[in-house]
């Protein structure tokens, strides 16, 4: 969940003119949130509460209906951004190849549980939803990245070089 | 018109109508959670999908729109599994914490699970997923996460009726939850309505939440007293005591809806009521204290009446008949000094009277300052706080002889030579008519506490010690004649309406 730390946040003259360009896209302001969600995170890392409210007051909405679609998002980060930010798809098709084991072997080598950052900091670990890669699972996304078809090897293989960095 | 055939009856309904509302006027009741006629619908809950003839998959009754000759299957094999395999996932979680749910007795969730579930849970109490029991939302509505259904109707409530989009769902699947932003409350004027329409007992009401269960409760219907809009609402008593108002539906006036104050102003109702009358020797039966004010009655032309638009059209029109019949001479007034609101464009008008409109046409003037200001050495008051609404009367009623008819013991009460003991409007057939023209018929709901009587029986009592006679053998000929010569007023036909709306 977001942290209360106050962060200043607000558009960039050149981020003003693309909002402006892409406004004509949508229907109603609304439709606006999600590009804008992307842009605070881009710029800033991670997405604030009074980001959000910045996003509210831009798309003519109250800042709960942004909450709602940037809580939706597991892709969104609501934390101050860290190294390595692992989330784990828990759904129905990677949890029958076996995601439950991905998610208590990472635990287990990084001495957190799910929801918990390591105490160096470098290293958060969330369970998700379904991240749109059914096909490949079980799956893990680390920042931007997918990692598909894991296995306990290939786990330790990635934590090995992240550790060394 | 379009005519549709559910369960193999062929029906005229009109267009345009989803198939849910267009069952339940041909009288089949299609079991739903996310669906209520006052909200957009959305469709999220599946609970009521039927089967429409040539459309492979069952459709949900609530978001399609009726066509002609759609023929439609609401009891089949497959749509009774649908609903039960639905209510098996919308229990998946559910604490099943009947025995301390305020909602129990009704729920939508015991409803439909012994019509349409009944089947037996795969899933032990330790594996569902926990979730807070007590959220104080704002500080009329209290959460508890582990019951919602997430069926949405709160969140549309807020969205699309009063438009403060408070609520909304956060996170997704099993951590989904409804919520407000982060350090911001549910405080918008109408909040209370979405413990009304919450299917199930997740949204509760801080005021009423364990202090009465609904199935020992009794319901009357009634008129908000709060305004001049004059919501339809329900009062659930129990033990003659008011234990909560609800809104009930009428269309034309307030819809499904309320607001939070109106809904919560009862407690005068219940306590600190005045139960006997009382005098500068104490306490009197009410025949004394009818001799009492006759007393002060022998020079009308000194005397004042002081009518409120608090009071019923027919406590008003007695009163008037009263003043004509037994008491010529005297000046008859009305008015109130209560604080005024805002229009706030939905319901709350501001007139906080609820029959301001009902006294004017009744032909009540409303000089009240400047009779006040007259000499009059006595000065009845009828219903009408005057001193708590405007403490600096004081000085004005010094030096006159005041009789208060009052329900609770008011500042005007405590500072009236005699006090006099009348009912609520919730312990009264009557009616008020509304800002619109609309007069509003009510029920008593619960019985006078203590020697309180209505205006029209201590109006009757007084012209009987006077020896007059108000021509009218009950209430309910006085309401025949005020009906016949005031324009409009004819007894309107109740819409019959759901106890549990939607
Ligand atoms: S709190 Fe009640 S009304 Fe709101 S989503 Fe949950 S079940 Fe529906
Ligand atoms: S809007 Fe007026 S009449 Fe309606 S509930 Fe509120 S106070 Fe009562
Ligand atoms: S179930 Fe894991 S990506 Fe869809
Ligand atoms: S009532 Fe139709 S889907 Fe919920």
């Amino acid at each position: 969940m977001a942290t209360t730390e106050k962060t200043e946040v607000k558009f960039s003259e050149a981020r003003k003119q693309e909002i402006e360009r892409i406004r004509g896209r949508y229907e109603t302001p609304r439709g606006l949130i999600m590009p804008l969600l992307w842009m605070i995170q881009d710029d800033y890392g991670w997405i604030s509460y009074d980001a959000m409210e910045l996003i509210a007051g831009e798309c003519e909405t109250s800042p709960a209906w942004v909450y709602s679609i940037a809580t939706f998002y597991t892709m969104f980060e609501l934390e101050k951004p860290i190294r390595y930010h692992l989330q784990v798809c828990n759904t129905l098709s990677c949890g029958l190849c076996g995601s439950e084991s991905i998610l208590a072997h990472l635990e287990d080598r990084l001495g957190i549980q799910a929801g918990e950052s390591t105490e160096d900091g470098r290293f958060r670990l969330t369970a998700v939803e379904c991240l749109a890669s059914c096909g490949t699972g079980p799956m893990m996304q680390m920042n931007d990245e997918y990692y598909e078809s894991l296995t306990t090897e290939k786990v330790d293989a990635m934590l090995e070089e992240w550790n060394c960095d | 018109m379009a005519k549709i055939t559910i369960n193999g009856v062929e029906q005229a309904v009109e267009d345009g109508l989803y198939l849910i509302e267009a069952a339940r006027r041909c009288g089949v009741d299609i079991p739903h959670y996310c669906y209520h006629p006052g909200l957009p619908v959305e469709g999220n809950c599946r609970m009521c999908s039927v089967e429409v003839e040539g459309i492979p998959k069952l459709q949900t009754a609530c978001t399609t729109i009726v066509q002609d000759g759609m023929v439609v299957i609401t009891d089949s094999e497959k749509v009774v599994g649908e609903r039960s395999d639905v209510m098996e996932f919308l229990l998946r979680n559910h604490p099943i914490d009947c025995p301390i749910c305020d909602q129990a007795g009704e729920c939508g969730l015991q409803d439909y699970y012994m019509e349409h579930g009944l089947h037996d849970s795969r899933i032990t109490v330790s594996e569902k997923v926990k979730k807070k029991k007590r959220v104080d939302l704002g500080p009329n509505v209290v959460l508890d996460s582990e019951r919602c259904i997430l069926c949405t109707r709160c969140v549309r409530f807020c969205k699309d009726v009063v438009g403060t989009e408070e609520l909304v769902i956060k996170n997704r699947s099993n951590h989904a939850e409804i919520t407000t932003f982060p350090g911001k409350g549910l405080v918008n004027p109408y909040a209370l309505n979405t413990v009304d329409i919450c299917p199930v007992g997740a949204l509760t009401s801080r005021k009423f939440r364990f202090q009465c269960r609904v199935w020992y409760m009794k319901n009357a219907t009634s008129i908000c007293p709060g305004c001049e809009r004059g919501c339809n609402i329900w009062i659930d008593h129990h033990e003659n005591k008011i234990q909560r108002l609800r809104p009930r539906l009428n269309p034309d006036v307030n819809n499904y809806w309320m607001c939070d104050e109106g809904r919560l102003d009862f407690h005068w109702i219940n306590d600190d009521r005045v139960l006997r009358a009382e005098g500068p020797d104490g306490l009197m039966r009410p025949d004394e204290a009818d001799r009492a004010v006759l007393a002060l009655l022998s020079n009308p032309g000194d005397v004042l009446i002081v009518a409120s638009p608090r009071s019923t059209n027919e406590s008003l029109f007695a009163l008037k008949r009263f003043v004509e019949v037994a008491l010529p001479g005297a000046a008859l007034t009305g008015g109130s000094f209560r604080p005024t609101g805002d229009d706030d464009g939905f319901l709350r008008l501001p007139d906080k009277n609820p029959n301001s409109r009902g006294m004017r046409e009744i032909g009540i003037a409303g000089d009240l300052e400047n009779r006040l200001n007259g000499s009059a050495g006595v000065v009845l008051v009828f219903e009408n706080d005057l001193l708590g609404d405007r403490p600096d009367l004081e000085s004005v009623l010094a030096g006159k002889k005041v009789v208060a008819f009052t329900s609770n013991r008011t500042a005007t009460a405590r500072g009236a030579d005699l006090v006099v003991p009348v009912t609520t409007y919730a312990e009264l057939n009557g009616s008020f008519t509304n800002h619109a023209g609309l007069r509003q018929e009510f029920r008593s709901a619960i019985r006078p506490p203590g020697d309180s009587r209505s205006v029209f029986d201590v109006v009757k009592s007084l012209s009987g010690l006077l020896g007059k006679e108000l021509g009218w053998e009950s209430e309910t000929a006085l309401t025949k004649e005020m009906t016949d010569v005031i324009t409009g007023w004819g007894v309107r036909v109740e819409e019959e309406t759901e106890l549990h709306a939607g």
